[in-house]
């Protein structure tokens, strides 16, 4: 094994997580090299200094705290997510109070030339995405795709 | 860690109460602060009960939890001033209490050279050298959580111990 493989693999050796047959070739080279040797000392030198213990239990207390933080974050992203949901919430309740109500203003538009090919169409002035949920009787589909076919601005 | 994905809160309250000692105790030794430390490991718990159901049965533990833990001590230390080292020693004694007083003040003092060096490092190496040794960490585990390769690890180690030699002065 070359001195470099040895010396960076000093502390997997002082920490013992190195695989045996690793270890062995690491203990026949420390044998015969001094300047692995002198490393490996450095190593445990470092190795020792670093020994100072932080570890204090925080008893059942910690486990409350983190059991209360778990518990509102789960409170805040019910919150949150009705947030999000609230735009469409309004719109959906708008175009179901219009269409029971059947109080869509607007004005009625035939096109010139094949009124009755065409259908009637009812532009209102509300915006694209309601208005594509107001179905078309007369010809069917939504008001964008009825944009589309007739190649037009139907306003 | 399964029994909690399928809503099990005993089962994950038995995880923390298992684990909570180890968790703090790294992010002190990254932090050097007792608050932070507390702070950072119940973020974690937290970050962990939320990701539960991502947890694999074949995955170990621990490659789940240290990484969510790092990376909370980066932000942590990303966000608060550094702490002197004699500020940060100073906050709890450490070191066998049976010491006489004059050990016990040259315990103190190589104490905060130490976490003041281990503060100095790369976050990187500082992580390697955590995990390694206080986690008896694989160089694999902790390529696996940090992302990097073994060689990777190997190298963060050898240039911590340089490091923290030449800054130890220990020859």
């Amino acid at each position: 094994m070359r001195c470099v493989v040895v010396q960076r693999k000093l502390e997997g050796y002082l920490a013992g997580t190195l695989d045996g047959r690793t270890r062995g070739a690491i203990d026949r080279h420390l044998d015969t090299c001094a300047s692995c040797q002198a490393e490996m000392a450095k190593a445990r030198r470092v190795w020792e200094c670093l020994e100072f213990d932080e570890a204090l239990d925080p008893g059942p207390a910690f486990n409350r705290r983190v059991w209360a933080s778990i518990d509102s974050s789960a409170l805040h992203a019910g919150g949150s997510a009705i947030r999000r949901l609230r735009p469409t919430i309004a719109l959906t309740c708008a175009t179901a109070v219009a269409v029971l109500l059947g109080g869509v203003t607007g004005r009625e538009i035939g096109r010139a030339g094949d009124p009755a090919a065409r259908g009637a169409r009812v532009v209102a002035e509300w915006p694209v995405e309601m208005l594509d949920r107001v179905p078309l009787d007369s010809v069917g589909g939504t008001y964008s795709r009825l944009v589309a076919d007739t190649g037009g601005d139907v306003r | 860690m399964l029994r909690s994905a399928a809503g099990d809160r005993a089962a994950f309250d038995d995880l923390v109460t298992r684990h909570r000692e180890r968790v703090i105790a790294l992010a002190r030794r990254y932090l050097a602060a007792h608050d932070d430390a507390e702070d950072v490991a119940q973020e974690a718990f937290l970050r962990l009960y939320r990701g539960r159901e991502r947890y694999r049965a074949d995955a170990k533990f621990s490659t789940f939890l240290y990484p969510i833990v790092v990376n909370l001590c980066i932000e942590q230390s990303r966000k608060r001033k550094r702490r002197p080292a004699a500020e940060a020693a100073g906050e709890e004694p450490s070191g066998p209490r049976s010491m006489e007083p004059e050990r016990v003040a040259l315990q103190r003092d190589l104490t905060a050279r130490v976490k003041g060096a281990l503060q100095r490092l790369p976050e990187n190496q500082r992580i390697a050298v955590l995990l390694c040794r206080y986690e008896g960490r694989s160089y694999r585990e902790i390529a696996e959580v940090l992302g990097c390769t073994e060689k990777a690890v190997e190298a963060m180690l050898y240039r911590a111990r340089q490091t923290l030699s030449a800054e130890l002065d220990l020859g």
